[in-house]
């Protein structure tokens, strides 16, 4: 059976006997999508799932002042990183309120005790590498290495410019290659 | 993905298979995870509009009771200060008006009219003076309490 386009989607919502049944679907059809955005961010499943329920919830509060201007996923990517990066500030103030130092080397422990975690040596090497970056260099890396994702599009969703999201992406490459090469 | 071996050649020998793993059926129960919330909040958010609702007579008659108020103290204020430095000077004079408006009360109540009348006729009298019994008769038919201590 082939994917409702997101056109249907928003015209089936805006009729009151089938708005829940066009957000059932909404939500099926980009759930996953999200979902490993945020998981690929923030690591934790709990964590993730947390966050990709509030997205939901947004967009069920928003989605009718949503303006076909733009793509309907542009417009869910954005919220699902506004979340995710909000969920990231809190812990890091949680982190200094507790002045806990070594940040990162909390971080790499949830990740080597997260059950649902099963690569390998080198891939948790290129997690670990992936975490030192800052989290806006971070989101640049998952959503061009990861999501193949054009940066035109990661342009609208993150209100940066081609250039600087390639700039971006090509420090974070570098950095990464840097850490992946030391013992 | 070229430039990617050259800039990154480790990095590019890695494969980018999905390294994390989600619970079983997770996606599959997820919708539903949503619609209940929707709908819980959708409740909570129908239930506070009913309160909202059913007060709403009371809330119009508050806000106006308390429109008026305002109003009324906003014109109270301005009317005082229309004259200018006269406030204080007003309130003394309301409550010298109203003491001596108690004196007046206070000694209408408890003085005898006949002490007053006899001060007035110990005065010293003109030639022609009218005989003292007849002017106390006089007094005392013609004259009312007020008049007396008016003139007096």
């Amino acid at each position: 059976m082939s994917e409702i386009s997101d056109y249907d989607l928003l015209e089936m919502f805006k009729q009151e006997d089938r708005k829940h049944y066009a957000f059932n679907l909404l939500v099926r059809k980009y759930q996953k999508k999200l979902y490993w955005h945020i998981r690929k961010l923030v690591i934790s499943h709990d964590d993730t799932d947390d966050l990709l329920q509030n997205t939901f919830l947004k967009v069920w509060k928003n989605l009718h002042r949503f303006r076909s201007d733009s793509q309907l996923f542009t417009w869910l990517y954005r919220i699902a990183t506004n979340e995710a990066l909000n969920h990231i500030s809190k812990e890091k103030r949680k982190y200094s309120a507790q002045h806990i130092d070594d940040k990162e080397n909390h971080i790499f422990n949830t990740l080597e005790s997260d059950s649902y975690f099963n690569g390998d040596e080198i891939q948790l090497k290129l997690q670990k590498a992936i975490l030192t970056l800052p989290e806006k260099q971070r989101l640049v890396f998952n959503m061009k290495y990861f999501d193949d994702m054009k940066y035109e599009e990661m342009s609208e969703i993150l209100g940066t410019s081609t250039g600087a999201l390639k700039a971006s992406f090509h420090i974070a490459v570098k950095k990464i290659e840097k850490f992946l090469e030391e013992d | 993905m070229d430039e990617l071996k050259n800039i990154a050649p480790k990095l590019s020998e890695l494969s980018k298979e999905k390294i994390f793993e989600v619970p079983e059926n997770y996606f599959d129960s997820f919708p539903t995870i949503i619609q209940e919330k929707i709908e819980l909040k959708e409740q909570k958010r129908f239930s506070f509009s009913g309160i909202i609702q059913f007060l709403k007579p009371q809330l119009v008659l508050v806000a106006g009771m308390s429109l008026i108020a305002v109003a009324t103290y906003i014109l109270l204020k301005m009317s005082v200060s229309e004259e200018p430095g006269t406030t204080k000077t007003t309130i003394i004079a309301q409550n010298s008006e109203q003491s001596s408006s108690e004196e007046t009360d206070y000694y209408l109540n408890n003085i005898d009219e006949y002490i007053i009348i006899e001060a007035i006729t110990n005065e010293p009298t003109s030639e022609d003076e009218i005989a003292e019994e007849e002017l106390i008769n006089y007094l005392a038919d013609n004259l009312d309490t007020y008049t007396i201590i008016e003139n007096y």
